[in-house]
């Protein structure tokens, strides 16, 4: 026989402001079935409200308890340890929601108070079905796998390999650094980008826990949180890296050398066999199949000749790998949005109008211009610059409704960097200056003030040809009037956007994203590089457009988490899963067919019969396969259909 | 006719000698020409047992789920009997490898009293059957005579109110003997909820509130994989308009997810399949 305790909360007057508790309290011990004890208590969730719970449960020898107060999203972990700690099982416990679902939502004292009762037979009834439930225990791979090597990748993955655990770091580009390796200075100290990122890249290569895959890519992803099993596909690179000793003999002797290069964002160009960068990591050589002229006529194949080190084998085929890890920290980074939708601003149409990314590499000193800023139409030093802000950002007709977040500070460094570099007089084109971050509005004042940016607040109309000048048409909306700039150069801030095959991505690895593709964390503030599938964190950009700074903080945040799970001897999960009965199995495996999570197996009995049976490791619980199976083969652990149909019934 | 019952025959009495099938189901003689039965042949000498007329209107897939596992089957299908095939290999049932599928054209079947062409058989898109592996003769899809949806449209004209009552009226009369669900090539679950205990979804007794539980727990248990052989509506002894209430969720699932249940074995069913393009927000 079931003996259930009700512990009714007051939440202050949350609750107890519209229900009548101290009623309810009696009521429920008097005229519902198995209670055996009834109380209330101003806050049932604090120290003594708990102990209430722990004696009640020794003293009366309860086998079920039902807490009368909020939503279990705010409490129910509280109370199964209250329960645990009295020696019940925590699976034994329901909370009735007396405040989200009556007393906030209700004015009637009298009607109040008896909506409460009823919520507390229903959970009554419902716990009397309970059966107590242990978690499930599941080892841990100790490895980490980190997707993307940016620097929030690259971080993520020196972290963790640091805190000695094993990393393997898949790039999809044959060289890691990302974006950040494109940059010249960086806001807002002005520091050489490649200076402070090279070294984290060489400690990457260097590393002994660090296992990288470039040229590679997550072709598929199964498991769970502690046991994932990633497959990998390593994209034929045209070069055995066995042998390769990156003397770059054959970059310099392949004859097809106009390819616009995707490290100089196409302002730039390179060879078919290319080293992305000077100081690629790993500074194996790639050829590009698409313009190699073996790979197209059979053909050429100087590069093959000319290598002593005979490393050019044309391979074709991708080569995969299986890859067990724990846990996966996702830093796939963003696309620079191509600002073809903004026709007006003549980009693609003039040359001397470019995005900022180009603008980035025409001043880098590993640029195709050795850092000097020269115009693309003449090489002409521009002597007048107009930046364009929020190309593509805060759009929602042309672009995208969000803020791109680092546009406005990249601007200002660029103005900084156009004045020292080639003594130009930038224009900077706002709708708001966003600089919220440490020396950042110190930055643009500095941009401003020492070295001479005008800010000019208001958007461009126009931007046309006036023979070697560029005419930027807008519109100053402080002055409210007109604007025509005469300049030899245009820079568009285009917008910051999730990386084209992000959603694709996030089907394999089973992760949430929002309608720009940007994956979702669990929490926006709580649990902000979290993902809803456990196991999986995020870095970076692929989450929202952010700076470097935040960037390399939630890098090490993901790594902080994935090294949380790591350290842990064996993983326990809620119990609370489908489970099989192999007598209503009927074996259509529609369960098979619903599961996301690929949480059902084939089982086949003693008497022969096949009937589908669920992976404990896989199932999350989410039901889909109960409600899919017409005869109920399948119920959820905490939620069957008899407990459920109990506390329906005891309304 | 006598040409296929003829062919039906050579088949069979082939696959028997070459061992290919342990069993070969078809239609037998009945008690007169209108009323052929299934009959189950096992050996050569009983082939001559088999025949078909514009009467054969069992579906016999029915039989398919009760076949021992690996046992090799012969068996004869129409247009409409190949669709439930296809279901029932969609959902594991039954083997694509244990069935040497004979496929007979069909242009309607006749009713056992007034000899017209059935109605099932007027409204139907696939005389000609969708999987077989010997294809006895072929014929021209014309398409269906009438529209199979006319009855369900018409019905859904009307107000709760008269709807109401005209499912009250057809399912008041259930007396429960399930021969709907025995003869439903579909309905195999066992044990089927119905009959369940614990906890007891369906009310056994006879009356209103219990009947309309059952009609419409088989008849969403049917959604998206009824294919329209009518059997349910034939066998009942009370002549309940069954099939108006199949083809209306038939008529749902084809409009929302644009799909007829048991054309394309390797194609996954519309009700359990997770779509970014479905309807249905909630699920996108």
């Amino acid at each position: 026989m079931a003996r259930i305790g009700v512990f009714v909360c007051w939440c202050g007057v949350n609750i107890a402001g519209t229900v009548d508790v101290e009623r309810v309290a009696e009521e429920a011990e008097e005229k519902i079935s198995n209670v055996v004890y009834a109380t209330d208590y101003k806050y049932m969730c604090s120290d003594p409200g708990q102990q209430i719970i722990v004696e009640a449960i020794k003293d009366h020898r309860l086998t079920g308890v039902v807490v009368a107060s909020c939503s279990p999203r705010m409490h129910e972990v509280t109370f199964q340890k209250a329960c645990l700690t009295g020696g019940l099982n925590p699976y034994c416990m329901e909370m009735a929601n007396i405040r989200e679902q009556d007393s906030w939502v209700h004015k009637d004292r009298e009607e109040a108070t008896a909506k409460a009762l009823e919520l507390i037979r229903m959970k009554v009834a419902k716990v009397s079905k309970l059966e107590p439930l242990f978690p499930i225990r599941v080892p841990v791979t100790k490895r980490a796998l980190v997707i993307g090597g940016g620097v929030a990748g690259i971080q993520a993955a020196l972290d963790i390999a640091d805190a000695n655990q094993e990393v393997v770091l898949v790039e999809k580009e044959p060289s890691i650094g990302g974006h950040m390796a494109q940059l010249d200075e960086t806001f807002p100290t002005l520091d050489c980008s490649q200076c402070i990122l090279t070294p984290k890249m060489v400690q990457v290569a260097q590393h002994e826990r660090i296992k990288l895959y470039s040229y590679a890519e997550v072709e598929s992803v199964s498991g769970y949180v502690g046991n994932f099993v990633v497959r990998i596909s390593k994209n034929p690179r045209g070069v055995d890296t066995e042998k390769c000793t990156g003397c770059g003999v054959c970059v310099e002797r392949c004859p097809v050398k106009k390819i616009p290069s995707e490290f100089n964002a196409g302002i730039g160009s390179r060879s078919a066999i290319y080293i992305p960068f000077p100081q690629a990591v790993p500074n194996w050589p790639v050829i590009d199949q698409e313009y190699c002229t073996y790979y197209k006529k059979k053909k050429c194949g100087l590069c093959q000749k000319e290598c002593a080190a005979g490393a050019v084998i044309f391979d074709t085929e991708p080569e995969f790998i299986e890859e067990a890890v724990g846990t996966i920290v996702v830093a796939t980074g963003y696309d620079p949005w191509e600002p073809v939708a903004y026709g007006e601003y003549g980009y693609g149409i003039y040359p001397d109008v470019v995005t900022s990314l180009q603008f980035e590499r025409m001043t880098s000193a590993s640029g195709p211009t050795s850092g000097v800023l020269k115009r693309p139409s003449d090489g002409e030093v521009p002597r007048e610059v107009a930046f364009i802000q929020c190309v593509g950002s805060r759009d929602n007709v042309k672009g995208y409704p969000y803020c791109s977040r680092i546009c406005c500070m990249y601007t200002a460094k660029h103005a900084i960097i156009a004045r020292h570099k080639a003594g130009a007089q930038s224009y900077v084109f706002y709708i708001d200056v966003r600089a919220g971050g440490k020396g950042y509005e110190e930055f643009i004042r500095r941009a401003q003030e020492e070295d001479g940016a005008r800010y000019i607040r208001g958007k461009v109309s126009r931007v046309y040809q006036d023979g070697k000048k560029l005419i930027v048409r807008g519109e100053d909306t402080l002055l409210g009037r007109p604007v025509e700039l005469r300049v030899d150069m245009v820079v568009l801030a285009s917008a910051v956007k999730a990386k084209s095959d992000a959603g694709k991505l996030a089907r394999k690895l089973n992760i949430a994203y929002d309608q720009y593709e940007f994956y979702t964390e669990a929490h926006p503030k709580l649990r902000p590089v979290d993902t809803n599938c456990a196991g999986i964190f995020l870095a970076g950009t692929c989450q929202a457009p952010k700076d470097i700074p935040d960037t390399v903080s939630q890098a090490s945040a993901a790594a902080s988490k994935a090294l949380a799970i790591l350290s842990a001897q064996e993983l326990t999960r809620e119990p609370l899963i489908s489970v099989v009965d192999p007598l209503k199995c009927n074996a259509c495996f529609s369960c098979r067919e619903v599961c996301t999570f690929n949480a059902i197996e084939e089982e086949t009995l003693r008497s022969g019969k096949k009937v589908s049976k669920v992976n404990p490791g896989l199932c999350l619980g989410c039901g889909a396969c109960v409600s899919a199976c017409r005869n109920g083969a399948l119920s959820l652990k905490g939620f069957t259909d008899d407990q459920i149909y109990a506390e329906v019934n005891a309304i | 006719m006598d040409d296929i019952e003829k062919k039906i025959r050579e088949e069979a009495r082939r696959l028997l000698a070459e061992k290919k099938v342990d069993i070969f189901i078809g239609y037998g003689p009945g008690y007169d020409e209108t009323h052929p039965m299934p009959v189950f042949i096992e050996a050569e000498d009983e082939v001559e047992k088999l025949i078909y007329n514009e009467y054969c209107v069992f579906n016999l897939t029915r039989y398919l789920v009760e076949m021992d596992e690996g046992k090799k089957v012969g068996l004869v299908v129409k247009g409409c009997d190949s669709r439930s095939l296809i279901v029932l290999l969609q959902e594991n049932k039954v083997q694509r490898e244990q069935l040497v599928v004979i496929g007979v054209p069909c242009e309607g079947i006749k009713d056992q009293d007034s000899h017209e062409i059935l109605k099932k058989c007027r409204e139907c898109r696939y005389h000609q059957p969708v999987i077989s592996d010997i294809m006895i003769g072929v014929i021209e899809e014309k398409g269906p005579e009438e529209d199979p949806y006319q009855e369900v449209i018409e019905l859904e004209k009307r107000s709760a109110e008269e709807r109401w009552n005209y499912w009250s009226g057809e399912l008041d009369r259930c007396i429960r003997c399930y021969a709907c669900r025995k003869i439903c090539p579909l309905c195999y679950c066992d044990p089927c909820i119905v009959d369940q205990t614990q906890p007891q979804w369906v009310e056994k007794s006879i009356k209103p509130s219990a009947n309309l539980i059952f009609h419409l727990t088989r008849a969403f248990h049917l959604a998206g994989r009824c294919i329209d052989c009518g059997e349910c509506e034939r066998a009942c002894p009370m002549e309940i308009k069954l099939r108006n209430l199949n083809k209306k969720l038939e008529k749902e699932c084809e409009s929302l997810f644009k799909q007829v249940a048991g054309i394309n074995p390797e194609e996954k069913p519309a009700l359990i399949t997770l779509s970014k393009t479905d309807p249905d927000e909630m699920l996108r």
